[in-house]
């Protein structure tokens, strides 16, 4: 289902709409979360956070909107929200500790991050696979085909084709600038 | 975009960035980051739980800090202020006179020697916090038959060498005659880290007398009794 789709759904307001939201987001949502928190733990607070606030807010959702930059936006001050608790620690008295003035990243860094999770989410489970591999792992052609048990031409064919997916998909990043982006601060 | 473009823009993510081109190098960087790939975990209970965790804490958190918790010293009595004329005696005798006095005293001196031991032990346990506090932490996600796995290494720089130690999830008792391996990863490069087999589920610690910061990963690999070679990772993470 395309953004709009799930943006009529959200906007309905019921139990599906948001199952919808969830199960489309929840990757980007982390996966954004994991960036700037650098811990799962937290990541996975500040995940449940975010869809907590998006349930509380959905009335307050605009269907005429775009619906990513707005759950990006929930979800970004949720992960911050984290990070502050946690650079703050525990308190240890009544004494108001200030409130710590961060920007772990910039808006449009966590974008960017955002929309490369979207688009690796995106891929066919099998060259999702084989960009993992390349990528996280850091593994050549014939690792990998070795790793998946696959001849090393199935490798690089699924690798290119899976590559020319996230080019086209991201097209809108590597056109632009890093200071260009659709997102909005909240 | 034409397909020339296309292509060219593929084959420069595929291969890595050539020049000058950032945003290239950004995407290549972010596909190379654990949170484009690691999994959220399931949500306990699904979407409904959380609908009604949602439902249910709408009170917004108190910004009260929370209460110190009671005081472990013993109630003191409140202070007499008749003139130390009229006091009754203090002594022995006084204690006699009064027989909870004597088993609130040392009640009291058994308190005020377990705080004074408490604070002792912290100031030691801080001085080897200090002393243990980790100059990085890596984070590690699953791969190959373990996607599921994640975990953390810290990596403590002592006198013999670095002294990393792993938190996995995830990560199942070793079937017989494999057990795992840790290494310190770079241009197909491996150093041996140590090696273990979870058993029992806990934090392990293995050892690098190398710089690490020369590697570029650290990997926990699934190893074949025999077999000297890095098996097939199952927790990987960037140094």
């Amino acid at each position: 289902m395309d953004d709009s789709g799930l943006a009529d759904l959200f906007a309905k307001g019921d139990e599906d709409g948001f199952a919808a939201v969830y199960t489309a987001f929840r990757g980007p949502v982390y996966g954004m979360a994991v960036t700037m928190l650098t811990d799962r733990g937290l990541a996975e607070e500040a995940t449940q956070q975010a869809f907590i606030s998006l349930w509380r807010g959905r009335g307050r959702y605009d269907p005429m909107r775009d619906l990513a930059p707005w759950v990006f936006g929930i979800a970004r001050k949720a992960a911050i929200d984290v990070y502050r608790r946690e650079r703050r620690g525990p308190a240890m008295s009544a004494v108001e500790v200030p409130e710590v003035p961060i920007e772990p990243l910039s808006t449009e860094r966590l974008w960017e991050a955002w929309q490369v999770r979207r688009a690796v989410d995106d891929l066919p489970a099998d060259e999702a696979a084989v960009v993992r591999l390349a990528h996280f792992y850091q593994l050549t052609h014939s690792e990998i085909a070795t790793q998946l048990g696959l001849p090393v031409g199935t490798v690089k064919s699924r690798s290119h084709r899976a590559h020319r997916r996230l080019a086209a998909a991201l097209g809108f990043l590597l056109d632009e600038p890093a200071s260009a982006s659709g997102a909005t601060d909240d | 975009m034409t397909d020339d473009v296309l292509d060219e823009r593929a084959a420069a993510l595929e291969n890595g960035p050539c020049g000058q081109d950032g945003a290239i190098a950004r995407v290549s960087g972010l596909l190379s980051h654990p949170g484009m790939w690691d999994a959220p975990p399931d949500l306990p209970g699904g979407i409904a739980a959380l609908i009604a965790k949602a439902e249910t804490d709408s009170a917004p958190a108190s910004p009260v800090a929370p209460q110190a918790p009671a005081s472990p010293v013993a109630p003191q009595a409140p202070p007499d202020d008749r003139p130390a004329d009229m006091r009754p005696p203090r002594g022995p005798s006084a204690d006699r006179a009064r027989p909870g006095a004597t088993r609130r005293r040392r009640r009291q001196w058994a308190t005020a020697a377990a705080v004074a031991l408490v604070l002792i032990a912290g100031g030691i346990g801080g001085v080897l916090a200090t002393r243990e506090r980790p100059s990085a932490t890596v984070q590690l996600a699953g791969g190959g038959a373990l996607p599921q796995a994640h975990g953390t290494i810290q990596i403590i720089e002592r006198d013999a060498g670095w002294r990393l130690v792993l938190n996995a999830q995830g990560l199942p008792s070793a079937p017989a005659g494999s057990y795992y391996q840790g290494w310190a990863v770079k241009d197909g490069q491996y150093v041996p880290l140590g090696t273990f087999h979870m058993h029992k589920e806990g934090k392990v610690e293995l050892w690098s007398g190398v710089p690490l910061r020369q590697f570029r990963r650290i990997e926990i690999t699934s190893q074949r009794v025999g077999e000297d070679d890095p098996g097939p990772p199952v927790l990987a993470g960037t140094l």
